[in-house]
């Protein structure tokens, strides 16, 4: 992979995060967000500019592709190189929650 | 000027820096019962209805292209468009009593980061160019003799060369001017978290 696309996206924010934690299946912007709602209780919101940037961005990027458009709505879904990318964020987000609990990585304390 | 006799203009400048005043400017307006209708930069165009309550938020967009998908994802998330003003887009939506929803089209430090960067690219660094092609003609004109002319052509070329001056200093003004707001403005973002 990329070391640029690594140091853009890892740590990535949490906007982006959601969107393309939500693309794992097919989507389009207002239906993420939606979603993200839903999934947070209301605490993230994501506003139309955010979306559409973050998913030209996403996509021009190669992180998710555009699948097709109905109802002008664009639908997106996340690519293997995106998967790759929301791996390794979910390790390190998985590690920062360890850590807070006080655990250690590898075992020992 | 207008014939309609609800239709209503203003006179108003707001320099590329001042989006977020102008999008208040505009909701003002709409609180004083006038709803923006269309802009060339200078003249608003409003037309007089009921006093009520809007939030208006301006986008950049850098191709400059209303695509269909762009505007539809601003009405779902409840955003009527209004108007596109070269590379500018104009929102607004009604704000509703009570409902504790954040009135932005930018949800977060990034994305906001993100439209600073834009317009610094699409609004500022283009014009550079111009400028330099201004700044060396008149170089040429008035500290060379690399288009010398007498009588009244030469003359013509010196007024020329003045007034092109003129404008790069104005022009290099504003850019400096405008470029230092937004790069205090990304600054103030950068600096909150992380």
């Amino acid at each position: 992979m990329d070391d640029k696309l690594k140091r853009i996206y890892i740590p990535m924010t949490e906007t982006g995060f959601y969107i393309l934690f939500c693309l794992r299946d097919e989507n389009h912007g207002y239906n993420i967000g939606q979603q993200v709602k839903q999934m947070t209780g209301g605490e993230l919101s994501i506003s139309p500019g955010t979306m559409y940037g973050s998913l030209s961005k996403m996509e021009k990027d190669g992180l998710i592709s555009f699948l097709r458009e109905e109802d002008k709505r664009k639908f997106y879904r996340i690519t293997e190189l995106g998967n790759e990318i929301l791996k390794l964020e979910l390790q390190r987000i998985e590690r920062l929650y360890k850590n807070s609990r006080g655990e250690f990585i590898g075992g020992t304390r | 000027m207008e014939t309609t006799s609800n239709i209503h203009v203003e006179k108003q400048r707001f320099y590329i820096a001042e989006f977020e005043q102008e999008a208040a400017w505009l909701s003002f307006m709409h609180r004083e019962g006038y709803k923006f209708l269309s802009t060339d930069g200078y003249h608003y165009r409003f037309e007089s209805v009921e006093k009520e309550d809007w939030c208006y938020q301006l986008d950049y967009k850098e191709n400059g292209v209303a695509e269909e998908d762009y505007l539809q994802m601003y009405r779902d998330f409840g955003w009527e468009y209004v108007f596109q003003y070269r590379n500018w887009f104009y929102f607004r939506k009604k704000h509703i009593e009570g409902e504790e929803e954040d009135l932005s089209v930018f949800s977060d430090r990034e994305s906001r980061l993100e439209l600073c960067k834009r317009i610094i690219n699409g609004q500022l660094l283009h014009l550079l160019p111009i400028y330099i092609i201004l700044l060396c003609y008149s170089y040429l004109v008035i500290f060379t003799d690399f288009l010398n002319h007498s009588g009244f052509f030469g003359g013509l070329l010196n007024g020329i060369a003045v007034g092109a001056l003129l404008v790069v200093i104005f022009g290099i003004g504003v850019f400096i001017g405008q470029f230092g707001r937004l790069n205090k403005m990304m600054k103030e973002l950068d600096g909150t978290g992380r």
